[in-house]
């Protein structure tokens, strides 16, 4: 009964997110208050409706209801009740509904938040949403519907997937999604704002918290997911450039030039049109990458045809989202001006470049993402595109987007007078330098061209950002939330520049074979296999190596590495040994049973990899911290006044 | 590398491990010398295993990737080059087998494209900057410093504030 009750709700949900988008979008025009004032009610109907829906699936999981065939292929009796909740999204049905509850959970948020913006333009941005729900609802009901039931009923379910049973992945997936689909929130607006042809960048005030939210979730998201596969995939590979985690850094790489590009937007009325169009690029990355991985096209040629009904159907509504959105553009476009200038050293000049690199940045990921496609389209042979094209491709527009960084911070809006900051940068640069040289020279050894530089990017941007909120905090003036936060996402970026600098080219990492007393070395360390022995998780039979880790005869800590077998599936796992010293990872990940109690295994020493976990979360926090700026809230109220437009906006509009 | 599961949608990919889900290998051979071994490991990295996903020689369990470690080994102690080695596989199993697009006339504009978006994303910008500096003169509208936290100076916050 439960499960039709969840199709049923997920049936009206899409009824309700069409009247939504009809409500919202066609309200407005044709001036139906009654229409405009609807929209509020479809969307708190809509999201009960999907609630109801994920609610009944959830409990189908927790009751071992193996009648629904979802539940069956991803759930079992033995498996435990907190991974039978998150099994939820284990699988393509299920990730759907998530992708749908989450943007039902942003469009409630946005309705609340957008409550005292003028009523026309909160209902076409719910009017957006809601096309955009409309779509996924339609897909997943036609193609993708969790609630279909199995008759008859096994008697035991498949089991989850054993790489999703972490709890690390259980966060990961609902956080990374809120990032994604939060880029359908300023996407939203975006539209509403050329739907109703405002030429005034007021909606760019009104977008900014939405987006910045959105992308600090996605950088959540991205750290979250990179960390996972690093402790338990087992193989100690934090990125690899595969087609599925390009589809989630391109849209944060466009959204981290939407934030930017907001701010000049917003604060000085100029780069209007190029401001929608990210909003517009940054969703469609979202869908784009959303086509690609639930196609399968990238992941091989032949998946997209076992199941071309759903790669077909994403990319038809891909088409029409994006091709409504870039119409209504090309439409508005033309009569967005601007008439404020500014100098080759102003702030607006940095941000400029900031767009460009970073959206060059995401066009040379897209084109190595998409190159195999295009061999495969037009017949040639097949090509492969990995780390070794990605790498030097990218930091191409990277190294001078982060220089320039340290510089543009304190460059003024409209006349830079970065001049005034010359001893600033210059004492900053200088004490970069000296750190990169003591790290290169000092800790590590070996010289690495690349590694300097990066130390001394990083290092830089931690410094030179630090310095003005140092100074007014020393002054005893307040900071506002707005620039607290860019400053920790700044030095959150340094972080990780440093971060990378240094595992990138001192990662010693090893493939032993040791018998039980045996060691290997591997760097400076010394690592020596005491034994094995088997142990009983709750759905999976493990082997238990311990290896104690030493440096100079002195023992440093004991790694448990574990290769497990999970029943059901009778699929292997691994789960790494990781001890971290001082910012420096030991890792060990137990191999292959050789025979005669020897176990291949991989060993991998990691300096300062924490930092490279840490550096995001910054950034995160950064973003987070932004959204709660005082301008925002004002933002708001002064929407509510008689007179929305303020007067300094009027004059920019001519 | 399984790294290729932590993106945006590892939980979608779960439906495509369905179906196979080939171990990782270590691979515990050992080079003569510390710098064929880095040789060695290099070459094993910047090759694909030709039946698996988008895994590296180095990485994948796959017995036919364990020949072709083998055939590296071999050539590697033969002492051929590496640039010898990269041309005989490319040969052997074509281009797919490298993740380094080869330089070739129809990887070009994969190549080529960061090249010149860089180079026509500086002259837009300096168009750009050069039309907007002309007008720096004209602009009085007053900007708010960024770094001033009280919001009474930003022009929407004007109207609204509460005293």
């Amino acid at each position: 009964m439960l499960p039709e009750l969840g199709h049923f709700a997920l049936i009206l949900a899409m009824l309700l997110a069409f009247l939504q988008a009809l409500f919202g979008i066609a309200g407005p025009a044709l001036n139906r208050e009654r229409w405009v004032a609807a929209t509020v009610p479809a969307v708190a109907g809509q999201f009960v409706m999907v609630a109801t829906a994920v609610g009944c699936l959830i409990v189908s999981f927790v009751n071992f209801d193996f009648s629904v065939r979802y539940v069956a292929e991803n759930s079992n009796s033995a498996l435990p009740l907190f991974y039978r909740i998150a099994a939820l999204w284990g699988a393509h049905e299920g990730s759907l509904l998530l992708w749908i509850i989450i943007l039902a959970l942003w469009t409630v948020a946005v309705t609340v938040g957008t409550s005292r913006l003028p009523k026309h333009f909160s209902a076409r941005v719910l009017g957006v949403l809601g096309f955009i729900s409309f779509g996924f609802l339609l897909f997943t009901l036609l193609t993708s519907n969790p609630f279909l039931r199995l008759e008859p009923p096994p008697p035991d379910g498949v089991d989850l997937n054993p790489l999703l049973q972490d709890p690390g992945l259980t966060f990961h997936p609902p956080v990374l999604y809120t990032g994604y689909v939060g880029l359908a929130v300023a996407f939203a607006f975006a539209c509403a704002a050329m739907l109703e042809g405002r030429t005034d960048p007021v909606w760019a005030r009104w977008t900014r918290p939405w987006a910045i939210a959105a992308w600090a979730f996605l950088t959540w998201g991205i750290t979250a997911g990179s960390w996972w596969s690093y402790y338990t995939l087992g193989w100690g590979g934090y990125w690899a450039w595969d087609p599925v985690e390009n589809a989630s850094f391109m849209p944060w790489l466009v959204g981290t030039a939407l934030i930017h590009s907001l701010a000049v937007t917003d604060k000085r009325g100029l780069f209007k049109s190029w401001t929608l169009l990210l909003s517009l690029v940054g969703f469609s990355l979202s869908l784009i990458g959303t086509f690609l991985v639930r196609s399968g096209v990238t992941v091989s040629v032949h998946s997209f045809a076992a199941d071309p009904t759903r790669g077909m159907a994403i990319l038809i509504f891909l088409c029409v989202a994006i091709g409504c959105a870039l119409a209504l553009y090309a439409w508005r476009a033309p009569t967005l001006r601007s008439s404020g200038g500014f100098e080759l050293t102003a702030r607006e000049s940095f941000l400029l470049f900031n767009n460009i690199l970073l959206v060059i940045a995401a066009a040379t990921v897209f084109a190595g993402t998409i190159a195999p496609l295009i061999a495969g389209a037009l017949g040639q042979r097949p090509l492969s595109v990995g780390a070794p094209y990605f790498r030097p491709t990218f930091l191409l527009p990277i190294l001078p987007l982060l220089a320039l960084l340290s510089i543009g911070i304190h460059a003024n809006w409209k006349r830079g007078r970065v001049a005034d900051s010359r001893r600033a940068l210059l004492v900053t640069a200088a004490l970069a330098c000296a750190f990169a040289l003591a790290v290169v020279l000092g800790a590590y050894s070996g010289q690495h061209f690349l590694a300097v530089v990066g130390l001394v990017l990083g290092a830089w941007i931690i410094l030179s950002s630090a310095v003005d909120p140092i100074d007014r905090l020393r002054r005893r003036l307040t900071l506002s939330r707005g620039v607290l936060g860019m400053t920790l996402a700044h030095v959150g970026l340094g972080v990780a520049v440093i971060a990378l600098s240094v595992v990138e080219p001192y990662t010693v990492e090893r493939d032993i074979a040791l018998g039980d007393g045996q060691s290997a070395h591997v760097g400076a360390y010394d690592f020596r296999l005491v034994g094995t022995r088997d142990i009983d998780g709750p759905n999976y039979s493990a082997t238990r190596a311990e290896v104690v880790v030493s440096r100079n005869g002195r023992t440093i800590t004991t790694l448990f590495p574990e290769k497990r077998e999970y029943w059901v599936r009778q699929q292997e796992g691994t789960k790494a040994g990781i001890k971290n010293e001082y910012g420096t990872d030991l890792f060990v990940a137990l191999g292959d049973d050789l025979g005669a109690g020897r176990w291949s295994m991989r060993a991998q020493v990691r300096p300062l990899i924490t930092f490279l976990w840490l550096g995001p979360v910054l950034m995160a926090l950064g973003g987070f911290c932004a959204v709660t700026d005082r301008r925002y809230r004002l933002a708001r109220a002064a929407a509510d006044a008689p007179q929305p437009i303020g007067p300094g906006v009027k004059e920019r509009t001519a | 590398m399984r790294a290729r599961l932590l993106g945006p949608c590892a939980c979608a990919l779960a439906l495509l491990l369905l179906a196979a889900l080939p171990a990782h290998a270590v691979d515990t051979t050992r080079m003569p010398t510390p710098a064929l071994e880095a040789r060695y490991l290099t070459l094993t990295h910047e090759f694909r295993c030709p039946v698996c996903e988008d895994e590296s020689l180095a990485d994948s369990d796959e017995a036919y990737a364990g020949e072709i470690r083998t055939q590296i080994r071999q050539m590697l102690l033969a002492g051929q080059s590496d640039g010898q080695i990269r041309d005989y596989l490319v040969s052997r199993y074509s281009e797919f087998i490298t993740f380094k697009p080869e330089y070739s006339l129809r990887n070009a504009w994969l190549w080529l494209a960061p090249v010149v978006l860089l180079l026509v994303g500086i002259l837009v910008a300096v168009r750009i900057i050069r039309a907007r500096a002309a007008l720096v003169d004209q602009d009085v509208e007053p900007v708010e410093d960024d770094l001033i936290a009280d919001p009474r100076m930003s022009p929407a916050g004007k109207s609204a504030v509460p005293r």
